[in-house]
Formats: C-alpha cells, sequence, structure tokens
C-alpha cells in the first residue's frame, strides 16, 4: 500500500458518514464526497493523491488506480449496487497525527454540511453534486450536466417550452471548450443540430435520448484530459478505447439525424433564397466529390 | 438495356444540381431501366465506414455551415467571419461572401438561413440517397479478371477506373447487354470500343449522351 493516507481519509469519511453502512449513502454520495474532501485538504495543505477523473457523473475515482493505491478494491468500500460498508476500525498506516487530525476534522465539517438536526438533509445529492461541480474545469459541463439536463427533466413534464430548452442550447453554443474539447466540436455542432431537429419533429425522450448520448461521449473524452494521479497506462487504455467509442456514437447521431431530416423534408416547404443556397451547396460538393 | 453506374453518376445524381452533370445523372436515374453498379463505385461514394466521397464532402460542407452559425451565435462580425473564411481556404466562402452582402447587419436572419440551408442541403442528399439504396443493386465481385486488367492497364491510367470495369464486365457476364455509364471521358468511355472488345460490356456510354434523351423528354 503506498497510500495510507488516503485509505485512512476514505475510512474515516465512510465511519463518519455512514457508520451504520445505511441506504442513505450510496457510492455517488461516497464519490462526491471524497472529492469534496480532497479539494478542502489540498487548500489546508494535504494533498490525498486522490486518483480521479471528471466522468459521466462528475468528478469519480477510477477504481484501478484507487486499488494500487490504497490495496483495497474500491467495491469494498462502495459496491456497484447499495449503501457502503460500516467501518468499525480504521487503518491508520504510516499518517502522521497532524495529518489525521486534519482529515478527521475536515471530515467532520464536510459530512455536517449536507445534515439537518443530525439527519443528511433530503435529496442532498443534488447539492453534493452541485458542490462537486464547482470545480468543474469547463462552465460547459455545469451549464450541460446541472442546467441542461434539469431542464430537460422539466421539459418532459411540460413545465417548461421548447423555446426554453433552445435557450440553454444557445448557452451550449456560446461556452464550449473549444480550445481543449476542440476534437469534438464539429461533433458538438452537428449533436447542436440534431437536438434542435428533435425539438422540432420529435418527443421529449428523443430529445433526452439525445442529450444523455452526447454527454456520455463528451465525458469519454473529458476523462482522457481532466483526471489527477491516474497512472499512464489507464489514461493510454481510455485513449485507445475512445475511437471506437467516438465512431459507434457518430453512427447513432447519424442514424437519429437521418430519421429526422427525413421527417424534416417531408413536412417542410423551403424558400427560393434558402432554395438557391442549397443549389450552390449541391454545386460545390459535386465539384469537391469529383476532383481526384 | 440493363445499366452499369460508375460513380460520378452517383455522386452527380446525389448532389444534384441542374447546372452541372447532375442533370444528367437525373435522367439517368429517373428511367426505367435496370440499374446496377459494384463494391468500387460503392466504397467510393459511400465507403466502408462511413467514409466515403459523398459523406465526407457533404459532412465538410455541413461543418462548415455549422461553424458560421456558432460564430454569428458567439457574436462574431459577419466581415471578420468572412475574412477568416477566406484565410482558412474554407469550402464555403464565395457562397458565404455572397450572402454577407445581403444579411451585413442582420445575424439573426442569416442563421436561419444557414441552417434552413445546410438542412435542406443534407435532407435532399439523403432522400436521393435512399433512392441510390432502393433503385441501385451493387453487387460483389470475387474473380480479379487478371488477363482483362492486363489489357486495359495498358491504356488506362487509373486502376480505381479498371476495378469499376472489371466490377461491370463480372456483372456483364450474368446480365446480357449491360451498358456502362459514366461520367468519365478520359479513363472509361474514350476506351469505349477497347472496353467493348475485351470485356462483357454491351455498350460505353457517356453520361452527358443523356442530355439528348432529356432534350427529346422536354
Amino acid at each position: 500500500m503506498s497510500n495510507s493516507c488516503l485509505r485512512f481519509a476514505v475510512e474515516m469519511l465512510l465511519m463518519t458518514a455512514n457508520p451504520e453502512g445505511e441506504a442513505y449513502f450510496r457510492t455517488t454520495h461516497f464519490h462526491k464526497m471524497m472529492f469534496l474532501l480532497y479539494q478542502r485538504l489540498r487548500k489546508k495543505h494535504l494533498d490525498l493523491k486522490l486518483p480521479y477523473c471528471w466522468y459521466h457523473y462528475g468528478p469519480y475515482m477510477e477504481a484501478m488506480e484507487f486499488e494500487r493505491q490504497v490495496g483495497v478494491p474500491l467495491t469494498y468500500y462502495a459496491p456497484l449496487e447499495g449503501p457502503t460498508i460500516a467501518i468499525t476500525d480504521i487503518s491508520r498506516g504510516d499518517v502522521s497525527a497532524r495529518d489525521a487530525a486534519l482529515i478527521e476534522i475536515e471530515v467532520r465539517k464536510i459530512v455536517n454540511k449536507y445534515k439537518e438536526n443530525d439527519r443528511y438533509k433530503f435529496d442532498y445529492i443534488n447539492d453534493l453534486l452541485d458542490d462537486a461541480y464547482a470545480y468543474a474545469p469547463f462552465k460547459f459541463q455545469i451549464a450541460f450536466n446541472r442546467d441542461f439536463i434539469k431542464a430537460l427533466g422539466r421539459f418532459r413534464t411540460y413545465d417548461i417550452s421548447k423555446e426554453e430548452v433552445e435557450f440553454h442550447l444557445d448557452r451550449l453554443v456560446k461556452i464550449y471548450p473549444r480550445d481543449e474539447m476542440n476534437e469534438l466540436y464539429d461533433v458538438f455542432l452537428e449533436w447542436d443540430d440534431t437536438i434542435r431537429l428533435a425539438l422540432i419533429y420529435g418527443n421529449s425522450l428523443d430529445v433526452s435520448d439525445l442529450a444523455a448520448k452526447y454527454w456520455s461521449i463528451f465525458t469519454e473524452e473529458l476523462r482522457i484530459k481532466k483526471n489527477e494521479n491516474i497512472s499512464e497506462n489507464i489514461k493510454r487504455n481510455w485513449s485507445d478505447m475512445f475511437p471506437t467509442k467516438c465512431w459507434e456514437y457518430l453512427e447513432d447521431l447519424e442514424t437519429r439525424r437521418n430519421n429526422l431530416l427525413r421527417i424534416h423534408m417531408k413536412k417542410h416547404e423551403s424558400n427560393d433564397e434558402v432554395k438557391k443556397i442549397v443549389a450552390c451547396m449541391n454545386n460545390l460538393a459535386y465539384q469537391l466529390s469529383t476532383k481526384r | 438495356m440493363p445499366y452499369f453506374l460508375d460513380s460520378n453518376v452517383i455522386i452527380g445524381y446525389i448532389f444534384y444540381n441542374a447546372d452541372s452533370l447532375g442533370k444528367y445523372a437525373k435522367v439517368v436515374m429517373d428511367c426505367d431501366e435496370q440499374k446496377h453498379s459494384g463494391q468500387t463505385v460503392k466504397n467510393e461514394c459511400f465507403g466502408l465506414h462511413a467514409n466515403g466521397r459523398c459523406l465526407t464532402v457533404k459532412r465538410k460542407i455541413t461543418g462548415e455551415f455549422r461553424k458560421i452559425i456558432a460564430a454569428l451565435m458567439n457574436g462574431s462580425m459577419l466581415n471578420e467571419i468572412v475574412n477568416q473564411m477566406e484565410g482558412k481556404n474554407c469550402k464555403t466562402y464565395y457562397i458565404i461572401k455572397e450572402l454577407a452582402e445581403t444579411y451585413n447587419g442582420d445575424p439573426i436572419s442569416l442563421v436561419e438561413v444557414l441552417r434552413a440551408s445546410q438542412r435542406d442541403f443534407e435532407g435532399g442528399c439523403l432522400a436521393r440517397q435512399d433512392t441510390v439504396d432502393a433503385i441501385v443493386t451493387f453487387h460483389n465481385r470475387n474473380l480479379p479478371y487478371r488477363e482483362i486488367y492486363g489489357i486495359l492497364e495498358k491504356s488506362i491510367n487509373d486502376m480505381d477506373d479498371i476495378e469499376v470495369i472489371l466490377d461491370a464486365h463480372h456483372i456483364g457476364l450474368e446480365i446480357s447487354n449491360l451498358v456502362l455509364i459514366s461520367g468519365n471521358y478520359w479513363d472509361i468511355t474514350a476506351f469505349g470500343s477497347l472496353i467493348r472488345r475485351v470485356t462483357s460490356i454491351a455498350e460505353v456510354k457517356s453520361l452527358t449522351s443523356f442530355a439528348v434523351v432529356d432534350g427529346d423528354r422536354s
């Protein structure tokens, strides 16, 4: 075991946050709280070297690296299903008394933040996610995952209009992290136009599904770029898997887009100006296609 | 007589434009004759992994349109965008430059027109591709026909064009009176008599020859 400080912090957190291993504290709560603890301790000059990446649901500890560092599988502490385990003994290892005390204080502060009258607040996972996302490297992540996805939930229940969804899409176009996520910019713009088509011709489930699938591919690339304390071989593996995942995503997007375009062509009447531009586009396409 | 279509017929049809060879391609596609083609043409047009010419070019053009829409939504000035496009050698530069004269000062309307145009362009191509899929039978070839290849390569420089001719020959052995239609004069139609002599292809017709049919019909 090479990171006794991380093991101590994990066990201290679990013993404080969920001493009986009850259902109100599960894997997601654990991952987000560990990340927030890591950030707090870093401000106090104690680096847990948390092996995490930004992924589908925010900051997420990488299991293989975690086990490598801690010597215990991540799923021992947080099984894939059900609550986290009840910890009775904490492994102190070679953690200094000063560091152990600091970790204990910060763990108590962080757990108490989400409690009211000694009980966790209702739906405290949302507060945890908001707090974790406050550290997100890109505003786009917050706008997409915390605002846009939530808005789509309200769109499904007819609480907000199509125009309000479009307002969120306009915002996403404005803040897309083009410099750092340039490889997916063309894909993003294609997705943007496709989801706008789905707002006209599809149903709210099509819209939500398109959003979820885009977020999934965006975060596949995001974890490669935004991570800490993760070994090169793990990152290389992510990079090697990405082209196949991206290709599968593009194929799915194209199928969905084509279905929407077929409806568009049946229901929509273009004006003369658009017809003239389309003729120029076809002419250009023909010239480019036949040029050897 | 059944037709065998070269890639320029299919590309001309998919990117239909009354001012290009596309108008002849449309005449070919609209007629009642059986239409066949081969894997060489299919790969060239549509690719094995969505990387054929049609999709690549369509993506290039729509991608540029979408980037302009995003730039306008982000508040970039139209003349700045046009200048950048010229510097980056963008393919759609002349289209946007012309639109800039009409829409300068009205980015909202320009976004609407660009969005409608890229959707109609893509939707039109897709509809025509659906037609191609429905009416053209693409055949596989499992024989190299080395002897014929050897004869053709002495006259025809482009190896892909020889492969197209061999694909047509392979089908011509099963389907009589097959007519190879191509818009490629220098590597295919100019060698019509040679192709007829050494392959099973009954006739080689230039795509532009369908202009007469078009004229007769009108």
